[in-house]
């Protein structure tokens, strides 16, 4: 028997990374008696290991906890993890798209920070009731009535109303369990002509065309809110039941993606997974079909079933675009049908990964992947090397450009420098702006302003959030950001700043195409796209740090920058003259022989290319170069 | 299935720990004098032999015998006697005898007591003859001091003589090194071999560099010119560049036990710190070792544990190692290529994939070495063939053999 949709309540968490929202999740658990004690472990909805080791949530897992609250009622809570990292803002918002409520978690002495107010900005505007909460209050810099009013400035609600907790001590927890019965609406039922709905009255986002009848009897609509790929037993279809009742056994029907399938089992996250008989309307859970391609379940689409299917599919998502752009390439040949396993694999856990097979005269077969994000890049990339065990070699990064060229009236996408055409031969580059804003201490104002000009950054405004912190608004370009800007962001303002980041539009800009040689040979797999007023010092700051990077060779290696066909930089790698174990007497020859076998093991993270042995991460030496021009 | 018959190790290696001094870039095992232990320990050395290679105590039963050190030569007089009446026995007809010795430690009475305990070779740690880099090498000798050890021990007839230089000491300059090799020859010695400075993490030397990747960064390329000039000027000097650090002034002065190890013959080791090598067939059956492997030993390098094991009749502690017979194989290859004369490469080397023949090319290609067929006694080829290195592939021999082998 579904449960009564008056108490259920489907809610998520977003906070800044650090703010403490595995801690409150966790926490939750705990005084759920969802987890026993024995199984706590720290992040538990933090399933991958890459997530635990990194302290950040990638992929929302949803759980279910049951409440028994101050009214006497016992209360379903459905809880949907959410990513606080800006690569991951899509993930975000899909959660919020099977929510009503959030819980704001703002870290008492951090304060607001940048992904607080872009997740915050999420929530309204996918009409889901905010619940600000203040968390580490017993940290000694805490300072909870500063933060109050930031937050109060954001949401508009009383800054003494606020809750005030500490997720770590538990303090103020059960009140965070009530605020989400009182505060947060019962999952919104769609309201038809002339009907009560419950009494809800909100409507749901994407929820354009409600049939008619009692809503548990109505041709049941579930939206697709995430998927995961299990080798055991196929697709997992995370799902919120919008209307209707979804049965076991039933047959069920894609409406999009327009595939049948049987419900093999349905059920709810407890945390693991609970088969159930059924999902009613407002409950979150998920189903398992037996489909093994995840393209037929994308995230988004609607499922219902296929007696009593529904009329029309819900409003979906929208497509996820990525922004970051790198070649991904075996270091060994070889391994290329592993890598697009690999991707195939990962691709069914990540709707926004996408890839499509590139081939280098440098480096030979692989694919060019598109990510949301450097850290979604760095992180897809350590589970190939790591889940998959491969060796790869990564190209930097790059973003998308439009290039007209001469004569012509439409624009042609290019991802990978090397298809831009020489410059001369287009008419028009437009580049990926951004709308940036970084949130710092006031002391720091002057660092960001240089790093952001460096960047070639236009100021849009400058306002304070509170007495000391500054909230600064810039255009920027995607190009510059993709390469080290938060680091550098990170440095220059000793680790206080916060950012993020929207993609406005794409801008024309005075850009070219920097080319590396390598023994005379352009290496494709280098090129890079930089401004003009820029290139002669990229060039020769890359050229510097691939010799630092390249080992010496049976000969020398000279290394060229050039733009078109003029060399504008060139470093040498002096040809290795010695290389040899001065002693080797009866007691090292074991020791030589250990020498030997670790040189062929560095020897496989070295790409060969023409008669040159580069090492893996000389490729991303692009990522070393200080944007300061005049800096060391 | 029957073994090969064992081939018994004709090299023996005796290891005598004191020393002195512990000089600044060692890392090697060195206590202080103490008469009574000096004693203990030769009449251990005895015993292990007995306890550990019992079909090698008959007299005549090694060509080659080294005694290195630590400072054999600080061996308390009747220590050393003894030590050298015991190797006096085992030495074949023939056979080379040979001792490293600090040149502070020679004088007439201990360059008499080595000829007649039957030592014709010394090894003569000279390391330089510039005062500035014995400083920095915290050696205790003086340039005159081995001026005087090398007459003293001619004068009592020390037939073989050979100096130790040591390049690439922080400090050191070009002429530095070329001043070394003028002044050592001018010693006549038969012998050389000069090291390249090794930055061993932990030593006080590389401490003071600010690590091995300072140390090696402070270097720079300077390594290779003093290498290249260690060469030419030897080379010049009509000297033999028989293995990468060692020169000979006649093929006959080669180092005949040090030549056991390049060309991967087995050899028996005593003493603390001891290595051995010996073939799997002469292993006995319970070694775990298959045909055509190695089993190398080495004595743990703790005095008083190896003392109290072997006098208590029993093996010391020691970390062993079984070489499998298709390492071995590597090894024989990655020890060839240290010397000058051609490595055999035996067709079957190349068809296990020992040797790996795209490598072999490359070599050739680059310039390294070169690759000759070898026809057989009866004149058919069989695809054996013999690989001469260059000297740019000598000096680079590193790098040559991780393009060959495939440990």
């Amino acid at each position: 028997m579904a449960a009564d949709p008056s108490r259920i309540r489907n809610f998520s968490i977003i906070a800044h990374i650090d703010h403490g929202k595995s801690t409150l999740a966790d926490r939750i658990l705990q005084m759920t008696s969802t987890v026993a004690g024995r199984d706590m472990k720290e992040q538990l909805l933090d399933s991958m290991d890459i997530e635990r080791e990194r302290g950040i949530t990638i992929k929302s897992a949803p759980v279910r906890v049951l409440y028994t609250a101050r009214d006497g009622l016992e209360y379903q809570l459905n809880l949907i993890d959410t990513p606080g990292h800006v690569d991951f803002t899509y993930e975000v918002s899909r959660s919020l798209a099977a929510c009503e409520g959030a819980l704001l978690v703002v870290d008492a002495a951090q304060g607001i920070e940048a992904q607080t107010l872009a997740n915050a900005y999420l929530a309204l505007d996918n009409d889901v009731e905010i619940v600000p909460i203040i968390n580490k209050i017993d940290l000694p810099a805490a300072d909870p009535d500063r933060v109050a009013k930031e937050v109060s400035d954001l949401t508009g609600d009383d800054p003494d109303g606020i809750l005030r907790i500490s997720a770590k001590t538990g303090f103020g927890m059960e009140e965070v369990l009530e605020a989400i019965v009182t505060k947060m609406p019962p999952p919104a039922t769609p309201a038809v002509d002339g009907e009560s709905s419950d009494g809800a009255d909100l409507v749901v986002p994407g929820l354009a065309d409600p049939a008619p009848g009692p809503l548990a009897t109505r041709p049941p609509r579930a939206l697709i809110f995430d998927s995961k790929f299990d080798q055991y037993r196929g697709v997992i279809t995370f799902i919120r039941m919008i209307e209707g009742t979804l049965k076991k056994r039933e047959r069920a029907f894609v409406m999009q993606g327009k595939v049948n399938c049987e419900i093999d089992e349905i059920g709810c996250f407890s945390p693991e997974m609970v088969p159930t008989d059924e999902l009613g309307p407002g409950e979150v859970g998920y189903i398992i079909t037996g489909l093994k391609d995840l393209a037929d379940l994308s995230v988004g689409d609607t499922v219902t079933a296929r007696d009593r299917p529904a009329a029309a599919p819900l409003e979906g998502y929208e497509q996820i675009k990525p922004m970051v752009f790198c070649g991904l390439f075996p270091i060994e040949a070889a391994q290329y049908p592993e890598l697009r396993d690999a991707l195939a694999k990962l691709k069914l856990n990540d709707a926004a990964l996408a890839f499509e097979p590139e081939t280098s005269n440098a480096l030979g077969f692989g694919y060019r992947v598109g990510f949301l994000g450097l850290l979604h890049m760095e992180i897809v990339r350590e589970r190939l090397e790591r889940e998959y065990d491969l060796d790869l070699l990564a190209t930097p990064p790059n973003v998308e450009y439009k290039i007209r060229a001469k004569h012509e009236t439409e624009f042609t996408i290019v991802r990978n420098p090397v298809d831009m055409p020489a410059s001369g031969d287009y008419e028009e580059i437009l580049e990926p702006i951004v709308k940036a804003t970084v949130i710092v201490p006031k002391e720091y104002v002057g660092q960001v302003m240089e790093l952001t000009q460096e960047k070639r950054g236009t100021f849009i405004d400058m306002q304070y959030l509170s007495e000391n912190r500054v909230q600064l608004k810039y255009f920027l370009p995607l190009a510059e950001i993709v390469l080290n800007f938060f680091d550098q962001l990170k440095s220059r303002t000793k680790g206080y700043a916060s950012f993020d980041y929207d993609v406005d539009e794409h801008r024309p800009g005075d850009l070219v195409r920097l080319d590396i040689l390598l023994n005379h040979e352009k290496i494709d797999a280098l090129s890079l796209i930089c401004h003009k007023d820029k290139a002669y010092y990229q060039g020769k700051s890359l050229v510097e740090a691939l010799r630092k990077k390249i080992t010496r060779q049976f000969f020398d290696v000279p290394i060229q920058a050039a733009i078109g066909a003029k060399i504008i930089a060139r470093e040498t790698v002096k040809a290795k003259r010695k290389d040899v174990l001065a002693k080797c007497y009866g007691g090292d020859i074991s020791r030589k022989r250990k020498l030997l076998e670790k040189q062929k093991k560095g020897k496989k993270r070295m790409k060969m290319i023409g008669s040159v042995e580069i090492p893996a991460e000389a490729f991303l030496s692009v990522l070393d170069i200080d944007s300061d021009p005049d800096g060391k | 299935m029957p073994h090969a018959p064992a081939q018994l190790p004709r090299s023996l290696y005796v290891h005598v720990p004191f020393c002195a001094h512990r000089c600044g870039y060692c890392d090697f095992v060195t206590t202080s004098r103490s008469p009574e232990m000096h004693e203990r320990y030769v009449a251990a050395l005895r015993r292990e032999l007995e306890l550990r290679s019992p079909e090698t105590t008959a007299p005549g039963s090694f060509d080659t015998i080294f005694i290195g050190g630590g400072t054999p030569t600080l061996l308390e007089p009747a220590a050393l006697e003894a030590l050298l009446t015991f190797t006096r026995e085992l030495a074949a007809p023939g056979a080379e005898v040979t001792i490293e010795c600090n040149p502070e430690t020679v004088d007439a009475a201990l360059a008499r007591r080595l000829v007649d305990g039957g030592v014709h070779r010394v090894s003569l740690g000279a390391q330089s003859f510039s005062p500035h880099v014995l400083a920095t090498l915290e050696r205790r000798a003086e340039p005159d001091t081995v001026r005087r050890a090398v007459a003293t021990l001619r004068e009592a007839g020390v037939s073989r003589l050979s100096l130790d230089l040591i390049w690439g000491v922080p400090g050191q300059t070009n002429a530095d090194v070329t001043h070394d090799l003028v002044e050592a020859l001018k010693l006549e010695p038969d012998h050389l071999s000069a090291y390249e400075l090794e930055f061993k993490p932990g030593t006080r030397l590389t401490h003071a560099q600010g690590g091995v990747e300072a140390a090696l960064t402070n270097l720079g390329e300077q390594g290779d010119d003093f290498y290249d000039l260690v060469i030419d000027h030897l080379e010049a000097a009509g000297w033999w560049w028989y293995e990468t650090a060692n020169f000979a002034r006649t093929p006959d002065e080669r180092c005949r036990h040090n030549l056991a190890y390049w060309q991967a013959d087995p050899w028996v080791g005593i003493g603390v710190g001891a290595v051995e090598t010996l073939h799997a067939s002469n292993d006995g059956a319970g070694s775990g070792v298959a045909a055509g492997g190695l089993h190398r030993r080495t004595n743990l390098p703790n005095v008083p544990r190896w003392l109290n094991a072997v006098e208590a009749g029993e093996l010391p502690p020691s970390r062993d190692e079984v070489v499998d017979a298709r390492t071995a194989r590597t090894e024989r290859v990655m020890l060839g290529l240290r010397l000058d004369a051609p490595v055999n490469i035996a067709a079957q080397d190349l068809f296990d994939g020992i040797v790996d023949a795209a490598g072999l090319e490359r070599v050739a290609e680059l310039e390294l070495g070169s690759v000759t067929m070898v026809p057989s006694p009866d004149g058919v080829l069989r695809g054996d063939v013999e690989l001469r290195l260059t000297r740019r592939g000598r000096m680079l021999q590193g790098s040559v053999g991780s393009l060959l082998l495939d440990p």
